[in-house]
């Protein structure tokens, strides 16, 4: 029996196929996502963002000056403290940095972008495609949305406005909540005004060792970007 | 496979050629950008487009019960602490059956689901059993990036007030809002203003401080204490 140069050139695309569908991308590869702090089946977060030993800049961009300036300090702040979360890895700033990915902090009052009484923030993560708000499925995103409601932080305290900016951060980050753990800043919403949690703690960092997603301690940033 | 030696020796070569080529093909294709299998759910295709899915979902309001439910990406206010202080807030408080649940999309694309609730049963405010009310709550059937790394339909809702459908019986907690259609009521409160009634026990949203307390209560046992916190 013999097998002609065409049935094997048959094969060859079919094995090329199948080669192709089955080889994670280079974002996915080596990482064991978990279904649980880390946002379900992350692939690839940021488009910047490219392994383990890739450090992610995001760029801030304040849209709510000057009407809204007192935002900013808190703003800065909640940056700030995802800075000192994940010293070296990550870095957030108002500023211009090298192979940035942006954020864009903007304001909206009740009755826009799902914003009411009760809802401080959402989030809206950005494909090259569309703009997802409230979305928290996997996406490879292009930049970001972050509106806060100034009809509920008009009148509350520093402490709560910077809350929100840090736990929305935390959603651009691809953090979904953490509601086991209510002293996480992605816990559903904030505790201890004005001296509790407004900057990311353990929950909300995670560990990559052993694994991603194993138990409460191994959930959080560094379980979806692989950072050790 | 062979029938001589020499074309043994051809087709061998022939095959490793074949892999070699497959093994490059894909990885080139793996790395690239523009793969199409790639989990971007930017690069798939949409399968229905939005305002055919609201189309669908309006006409079988109850096909919406097989779309998974996603959670938004929102940061909540602290919810109150007991059944008397979200009351508190509450214009109405009252326990019915949802008629029909309408899926809207705004002109600024945000979709909204209005409920309209058969009253069987009124704790606080100016209605009475065999009224119809009508609440807004945000999200319904939306198609938007899923886990699949595709754009699929899914009910995305908040998580702090999951969309009710047809046939749903429940006790709601609402207040009036300025930034709604007159008549047109939202939740008092995030998390504490949904109570399911499923089994005849009540279901309180995860997350909701005293959901301990009052998960579990027979329907009326709950009744009896949203009426005592209401005096």
């Amino acid at each position: 029996m013999t097998v002609s140069a065409g049935v094997l050139r048959t094969l060859a695309l079919a094995a090329a196929i199948w080669f192709t569908l089955s080889f994670p991308s280079p974002a996915d590869a080596g990482h064991t996502k978990s279904n649980k702090t880390c946002v379900t089946g992350v692939v690839n977060c940021r488009e910047v963002w490219f392994n383990d030993t890739s450090k992610l800049n995001v760029r801030l961009f304040d849209q709510f000056s000057p009407t809204y300036s007192y935002l900013y300090s808190p703003a800065s702040a909640a940056g700030a403290s995802w800075n000192s979360a994940i010293s070296g890895r990550m870095y957030m700033s108002f500023s211009s940095q090298s192979n940035e990915t942006y954020v864009y902090l903007k304001t909206g009052t009740n009755g826009q972008y799902y914003l009411g009484a009760g809802i401080y923030g959402i989030h809206s993560p950005c494909t090259h495609i569309s703009c997802y708000l409230g979305s928290s499925s996997p996406m490879n995103v292009w930049y970001s949305e972050i509106y806060v409601n100034v009809s509920e932080l008009g009148s509350s305290s520093v402490w709560l406005r910077q809350w929100t900016f840090a736990h929305e951060l935390g959603h651009a980050l691809m953090l979904s909540h953490h509601s086991s753990g209510s002293n996480a800043l992605m816990y559903d919403y904030p505790v201890g005004d004005p001296s509790g949690i407004n900057g990311p703690v353990t929950l909300d960092v995670g560990y990559t060792s052993p694994i991603c997603g194993g138990d409460t301690t191994t959930w959080g940033v560094r379980c979806i970007y692989g950072w050790n | 496979m062979v029938g001589t030696n020499g074309r043994w020796v051809r087709d061998r070569t022939q095959l490793v050629f074949a892999i070699a080529l497959a093994v490059v093909v894909g990885l080139f294709l793996a790395r690239s950008p523009w793969a199409p299998f790639r989990s971007d759910a930017g690069t798939a295709a949409t399968q229905v487009s939005q305002e055919e899915l609201l189309k669908q979902m309006n006409q079988d309001p109850g096909a919406a019960r097989r779309l998974e439910r996603v959670d938004m990406a929102i940061s909540y206010a602290t919810p109150p602490g007991t059944l008397a202080t979200a009351l508190a807030k509450a214009e109405l408080a009252v326990n019915g059956t949802v008629e029909t649940s309408q899926f809207q999309i705004r002109a600024d694309g945000l979709v909204y689901t209005l409920v309209t609730m058969v009253v069987d049963e009124s704790f606080k405010g100016s209605v009475k059993p065999g009224d119809r009310l009508t609440f807004m709550q945000s999200g319904g059937p939306v198609v938007y990036p899923s886990a699949h790394g595709d754009r699929e339909p899914q009910l995305l809702q908040s998580k702090a007030d999951p969309i009710l459908l047809p046939g749903d019986q429940a006790i709601v907690l609402l207040a009036g809002a300025d930034y709604t259609p007159k008549g047109i009521f939202v939740p008092a409160w995030p998390f504490t203003s949904q109570y399911r009634l499923e089994g005849g026990r009540v279901a309180a949203i995860p997350g909701n401080p005293f959901a301990a307390e009052v998960s579990g209560l027979p329907a009326a046992t709950f009744a009896e204490r949203v009426t005592e916190a209401t005096r």
